[in-house]
Formats: C-alpha cells, sequence, structure tokens
C-alpha cells in the first residue's frame, strides 16, 4: 500500500523516536547518524527532520547526542505498546506463522490508534508481555524493566527460566523459532561443544548456535530445572503412557485451545497407543477418546513418565 | 464517595498494577488449564465409564488392520476401489433407465408437444433441443453416480473408518504443508468436486483448507470417469491385441486418476511454497470409536445434502448452457454456423495441445457439467463433419463403440488426441458448479480464479509435451 506524503512522515518520525527509546534502554547514546542508520534513512532526511521534532517538544539535542523529552518518551513508548499488543494479537488470534510477526507489527505500530491500542488490549486479555517476552507498555506508559541476560553467559549445569528472544535479525530469529523456545520455558545448560550450545528445554535436548544462544534471555530458576522424568509426549514410546505436565508456552492461540479441549491439561494420562503406516501421526489414548497427534505437536506437550 | 475513600481506592488498584508484574506471564493460560484441570477431576469422580473390554479389544484389532504398517494402505486402496467400481457398475443402469425416460421419451414427447402447439422452430430449438436436453443429460448422467457414491462414503464415515484414512495419509500431506483430511475431501472429489470442495469444511485450519479447496479438482470427478473410460477403451485399448485392450483402458483410467492425486500433492507444495506460505499449523485429528452406520441418518445426510444440493446447482448452470450449445450450432454467421467459427478459431491451439477445435469449443459450451462434454463432442463433429446425427445443436451419444470411433475418426481423432483428451479432462478448469461452489465457500475472487486457472498449468504442459513427443516419434 502506498502511504501519502504526511504518513510517510509520521512513520519516520515515530521510527527516529523508537530508535531514541532503544539507544536510551540499552544505554548507548543516539545520534543523527545511528538513527539514519538504524533506520536505513538518508542523513539530510533526518537532519530536516530533527528541528521540527524539537520544536514539538519531542526531542532535545545535548551535543551531539538526541534525548527523549517526557512527551517524546511517551510517545515512544505508544508507538512500542502497538507494537508488542500487535505481536500478541498475531500470535494468539491468527496462524501467522511467527517469522512474520515482527514484519507485520512493523507496519501496524504505526497504524493503530492509543484508542485502538486499548480496545486490542482489552480483547487480548491486557496481555503483559509480548511473545517474546518483552513487557507491553500499559495505558499509563508504564513499563517493566527487562530481566535476564543472554544464554551464552551462563554456565553447564545452571538451571534457568527463558524471558525474552530478541527477534531481530530474522536469519538468527528463524533458528530460535525453530526450536520453538518461548519465555517462561525452563531448561539446563549441558555444555558448550563446537561453537554450539546443547541444553536440555523441558526435557528435550536441543541445540543451538551461540549466535542464537546470545540473542535468548534468560535467568537462574527459581524453582529448578526440569525434573529427571520430564519428557516431550513425542519421545513416549507406543504402548506407554504418561501424564501430562503442561502444554508449551510457546503453543498459542487456536492450537492451545484445541489442545485444552482435547483434555490435554495437568493430570490427565495419556497413553501412546498406535501410530500410522507411515510412521506419523501417533494416535493417543486420552480420557477415553483417541486423538491423532502430529509429532511436532506432541513434541508441545510436557509429560512425566510415570 | 468521599475523598479518602478513593484515595483508599487508587492505592488499591496502584498496587493491584504494581503486583501484577510480579504475576507468572503465562498467568491466563495456567487459570486456565487449573479450570479445565479442576472440572475434569470432578467429572472424574462421578462419571463411571461402561468400558467393555472385549468391544475395546475387538477396536483394537480393527485399528492394527486398518491403520496397520503394511495393511493401512492397501485397505485403503482395496476399499476405494470398491466404492468407485460399485459406483461405476451400479449406475450404468439407473442411467440407462433415466436416459430412456428423459432423453428418449421424455424428450420426444416435449417435442411433439411443442410441434402441436406452433411453437416456432427455434423456441422449441432452445427449449426443448438446447435447455431441457442438456438438463435432463445431465440430470441422467450425473444422479446415479451421486445416489450411489455418496451414501457409501458417508456409511464409511459414519463408521468412523474416514477419519483413519486421514491419519493413515497425514504424513504425506504434511510433506507439502497441507492436512491430512486432504486425503478425505479429495476422495470426495472423486464423487464430485463441488461436494468435495464443500467437505473442505471439516479442516480447521484456514490456510490448509484453502488448499484442499484450490485443488480438490485435481480428484477425478464421477462427471470424468465416463469420458475417461469411454476414450481410453477406444483409443487406447485399441493399440493393444484385443485380450489386453481391457486391462490397458483400465490401467489408462487408474494411471490418469493416480496422476491427478500426483498433480494435487505437488499443487499443494508449490501453494504452501508461495502464494499459502507457512508452516503446517494446527493438526488434531479425532479417531472415534467405531460404530454400526446409522443407515437412515446416512441416506438422509447422503441424499438431501449432498446429492440433492449438487444436483440443484448444476441443473441451474445447466439450463443456459442448453441454450448456448443449441445456438452456437444453429446462429449462422456469413453461411456458417457460430460453432463452425469457434471450431475454426480454436483448431490452432487444439493441435497444439494435441486436441482440436471442437474438444475446446465443446470444453468452453459444457462447462456447467463435464457429463456433457462427449455429447457435445459428438454433436459438434457431425455437424462440421456433415455426418448424420440427431440435428444441429442436438446432443447424442452412440452406444457402438465402432461407431463412436468412426464418428470421430471422420474428425481426424487419432490415439495421439485420445491420450491428450485424458489428460485434459483431468486438467482443466473445474465445471462452473464447482467453481460457484468455490466462490461459495472462500468469499474471494482472488481465490475463485486461482482455482480455476491452476490445472490449466500442468494439462497445457502435459499436452504439449505429449503432443510433440508423439509426433517426433511418430516422423
Amino acid at each position: 500500500m502506498r502511504l501519502s506524503k504526511g504518513d510517510q512522515r509520521r512513520v519516520l518520525v515515530e521510527d527516529v523516536l523508537k530508535h531514541l527509546h532503544d539507544c536510551r534502554s540499552r544505554g548507548v547514546s543516539a545520534t543523527e547518524a545511528s538513527a539514519g542508520g538504524a533506520l536505513g534513512v538518508g542523513l539530510d532526511r533526518i537532519a530536516k527532520l530533527l528541528p521540527e521534532l524539537v520544536e514539538a517538544g519531542l526531542v532535545e539535542r545535548r551535543g551531539d547526542c538526541l534525548e527523549l523529552t517526557v512527551a517524546g518518551e511517551g510517545y515512544a513508548l505508544s508507538v512500542i505498546r502497538a507494537h508488542r499488543l500487535y505481536e500478541t494479537y498475531l500470535a494468539d488470534r491468527t496462524g501467522t506463522p511467527l517469522g512474520e510477526w515482527h514484519r507485520r507489527a512493523e507496519v501496524e505500530e504505526h497504524r493503530l490508534s492509543p484508542v485502538a491500542q486499548d480496545r486490542l488490549a482489552d480483547s487480548l486479555g491486557n496481555p503483559r508481555f509480548d511473545p517474546h517476552g518483552d513487557p507491553i507498555p500499559t495505558r499509563g506508559g508504564e513499563v517493566v524493566a527487562q530481566a535476564g541476560r543472554p544464554l551464552s553467559g551462563f554456565v553447564a549445569g545452571e538451571d534457568l527460566v527463558v524471558t525474552h528472544m530478541e527477534d531481530e535479525p530474522e536469519e538468527v530469529f528463524s533458528e530460535i523459532a525453530k526450536l520453538r523456545l518461548a519465555p517462561g520455558m525452563r531448561l539446563r545448560v549441558l555444555g558448550c561443544s563446537r561453537g554450539r550450545l546443547r541444553v536440555e528445554v523441558e526435557g528435550l535436548v536441543q541445540e543451538l548456535s551461540l549466535v542464537a544462544a546470545e540473542r535468548v534471555h534468560a535467568v537462574l530458576s527459581p524453582a529448578g530445572g526440569p525434573a529427571a522424568s520430564q519428557r516431550r509426549l513425542s519421545a513416549i514410546s507406543l504402548g506407554e503412557s504418561a501424564r501430562v505436565l503442561g502444554i508449551s508456552p510457546a503453543c498459542r492461540g487456536s492450537e492451545r485451545t484445541r489442545l485444552l479441549d482435547l483434555g490435554v491439561v495437568p493430570g490427565s494420562i495419556v497413553e501412546a497407543a498406535f501410530s500410522g503406516p507411515l510412521g506419523d501421526p501417533t494416535a493417543y489414548r486420552l480420557r477415553g477418546t483417541m486423538v491423532g497427534l502430529r509429532r511436532e505437536q506432541a513434541e508441545q506437550i510436557f509429560v512425566e513418565r510415570i | 464517595m468521599r475523598a479518602g475513600e478513593s484515595d483508599a481506592a487508587g492505592a488499591v488498584l496502584d498496587a493491584a498494577r504494581e503486583l501484577g508484574w510480579h504475576l507468572p506471564p503465562d498467568l491466563n493460560d495456567r487459570i486456565t488449564e487449573a479450570i479445565y484441570a479442576e472440572s475434569s477431576e470432578i467429572a472424574g469422580r462421578r462419571i463411571r465409564r461402561r468400558g467393555g473390554s472385549l468391544r475395546l479389544a475387538w477396536q483394537e484389532t480393527l485399528d492394527r488392520i486398518l491403520t496397520g504398517r503394511w495393511t493401512g494402505i492397501p485397505v485403503m486402496l482395496l476399499l476405494l476401489g470398491s466404492v468407485l467400481w460399485v459406483t461405476i457398475v451400479g449406475a450404468n443402469y439407473p442411467s440407462a433407465l433415466l436416459a430412456d425416460l428423459l432423453l428418449n421419451r421424455g424428450w420426444h414427447l416435449l417435442r411433439e408437444a411443442a410441434h402441436a402447439m406452433g411453437v416456432p422452430g427455434w423456441l422449441g430449438g432452445i427449449t426443448v433441443d438446447g435447455m431441457y436436453l442438456t438438463t435432463a443429460w445431465v440430470v441422467s448422467v450425473m444422479l446415479p453416480p451421486m445416489a450411489i457414491f455418496f451414501p457409501i462414503f458417508t456409511i464409511l464415515e459414519d463408521f468412523g473408518y474416514l477419519p483413519r484414512v486421514a491419519f493413515n495419509l497425514d504424513r504425506i500431506f504434511k510433506a507439502v504443508g497441507a492436512h491430512g483430511k486432504q486425503a478425505l475431501t479429495m476422495s470426495m472429489g472423486l464423487g464430485c468436486n463441488a461436494a468435495g470442495v464443500v467437505a473442505c469444511r471439516i479442516i480447521d485450519s484456514p490456510r490448509e483448507r484453502l488448499i484442499a479447496i484450490v485443488t480438490n479438482n485435481f480428484a477425478l470427478c464421477n462427471g470424468r470417469w465416463p469420458t475417461q473410460m469411454l476414450i481410453a477403451s477406444v483409443f487406447v485399448g485399441g493399440l493393444f491385441p484385443p485380450v489386453l485392450g481391457g486391462f490397458a483402458a483400465a490401467g489408462a483410467v487408474l494411471l490418469v486418476a493416480g496422476l491427478g492425486f500426483a498433480l494435487a500433492w505437488l499443487a499443494s507444495l508449490v501453494l504452501s511454497r508461495t502464494v499459502l506460505r507457512g508452516e503446517a499449523s494446527t493438526f488434531s485429528l479425532e479417531l472415534p470409536p467405531y460404530r454400526p452406520p446409522n443407515i437412515l441418518r446416512t441416506f438422509y445426510t447422503s441424499i438431501i445434502d449432498r446429492t440433492i444440493f449438487v444436483l440443484f446447482r448444476a441443473v441451474v448452470f445447466a439450463l443456459p448452457a442448453g441454450a448456448v450449445i443449441w445456438l452456437t450450432a444453429n446462429v449462422q454467421v456469413g453461411g456458417q454456423s457460430l460453432a463452425y467459427w469457434m471450431v475454426a478459431a480454436l483448431d490452432g491451439p487444439g493441435w497444439w495441445l494435441g486436441l482440436n477445435g471442437v474438444i475446446l469449443v465443446a470444453y468452453i459450451v459444457a462447462i456447467p457439467a463435464n457429463e456433457i462434454v462427449i455429447p457435445t463432442v459428438l454433436m459438434l463433429t457431425v455437424l462440421l463433419t456433415g455426418q448424420t446425427g440427431a440435428g444441429p445443436g442436438v446432443m447424442f451419444e452412440v452406444d457402438d463403440a465402432d461407431r463412436f470411433r468412426q464418428i470421430l475418426a471422420a474428425g481426424g481423432w487419432t490415439a495421439l488426441t485420445g491420450v491428450c483428451l485424458m489428460i485434459f479432462s483431468l486438467c482443466h478448469n473445474p465445471c462452473s458448479t464447482t467453481i460457484y461452489t468455490i466462490w461459495r465457500e472462500t468469499r474471494s475472487a482472488k481465490w475463485t480464479v486461482l482455482a480455476t486457472l491452476l490445472p490449466f498449468v500442468p494439462g497445457v504442459i502435459l499436452c504439449v509435451l505429449i503432443a510433440c513427443v508423439w509426433r517426433a516419434m511418430a516422423a
């Protein structure tokens, strides 16, 4: 869709404010050059825009550095709120593949008015975190600090909880997306070899590159790591039974509701009954019914052996 | 409200807001799960299951056969093959009866009545020879197979077998980002593509559902089986010694039907890599216990919901098409019929496809139903080659294979024409009933157009390739 000149200008203003906010939260100083570089816009356009932003009381100059005013901060938070709310909406209400959330939210963040944001927040049950674990600014513009540090900074044997996944750059995020990690998942660092980090995530051993591990944030788990008896349902062999512990936080929206409807709730006993002639899917006996699940789906269900 | 109270309320709200950040991020899910777990626990305490172990064992044995590693797929092919065989063979008798009633007696009666009432020739032509005859043709050829196929299909569904088919084949469809239930909608498409498209409602994820709708036309429908069998027995069977002819013809038809499934698979792959990009999303398939089918309800749903519904739509489209078919053969432009000019214009492209202008014109005017393609081809061929048929614009059929061959040979048909027609009959636009149904189901012009034009891509490529290779080898 082509934007009108006025809209194009507004989008640029909002992107500059977002960049300044980003710099502040990372504790680095923002300049005209850093804004131009981050947004991929010519310096002349930034230079032309800045006096207007200063005039409007959104930005202050401190020497070469640019800083947000209180009003500018509020505006930036409102755009960020729109972005994170929209990503939550895509994750929970649509079947949009997660690789596309960020790109779509980048467009939609400039379209959602504060009123529309509030309506969206209400319809989503006022979520506090987006699907990547980023806190969503409240109506009043409050936002909590991000907890956690990169996964690559922890040592073998530590039990962690994922708090946040960086959704940029896209190639790195697609690696994280494939592992179906999500904030709230418990993991244990097993070790690092040949540039790859081995972790046990809720009963499943996975590997990720150090670049990706750099972009997954976690904190030490207060309640310990995954129990030794914990497995994913996909790892249960035919004829065996297991007790459901829960559904992965990475499984959201209609997929999650469907599993809940089928009776995949903590405490349910599930038995792997038989698999199809081609090996997948597998039929599980659950609460007196038989349900066929693909491997990827069964992997989203945490169970313990009994 | 007094000032002190509002302060207190404000403080509570502030405290709640502050504490809210300390709750686990997945609180909503945890509450939902706790509710589900609690309610199932309460239900579990009060409900006693009457699980006869004998019944359970019987179910398990059945599942072991119907979804077994070595037995699952052969049993499925055998069952589907039998359903088709019963449909095709069984439909012959009622079809012949209906044809005699509607096409022979009904048509003659109406003609005489029109004549007796002094209806002008052109009006009688459009209404009786065009509209009535075409509609009657569609009904008599379409109704019996559907009235046999759909009840059997619904019985299998009611028995609990169909979900197992989806279960067995899901892996194949998962590989191309589609849903296992597409195996069912395609099998339904073997009966009728319009019904197959409606059946896509059983797929609950929207992306996979669209893939199933767009590719359903690759399932060779009942309207095309007779064409395939006739052409195969006359042209493919004719290439072999008489003893082997029948088997060769049957093999060729099965090959075309199999090609249809392969193309549907390939098209699904292309779609989920391009316009319908995405991961295979939610999949869960309930495998209900086997149970004796409810015959009465089966007949009701299959006859009313599927057969009558589809037939009604087909009739609505056949009426105007009948008029068009009659008009193309009877309206004279520059001393020749409209059909003549259309055929002349399409003879060039037809040659490249290994076909001819008559076939292409027949596919254009016979868009309401694939059943009337062959009768239209015959009518146009005799019209343009000056043989005796039933009259200009009047469709007819011949029972005798030799006579059929003679008529078409006069129209310049060879074995190549037959083979390419079989491919083209598989890979061309869906009939108008199906196109309309696709629009009704998707409410989108974009997907309707895509579903309509997509089959031509493999169709044109295959036909041109076969024609080129065939001619090069012949030369």
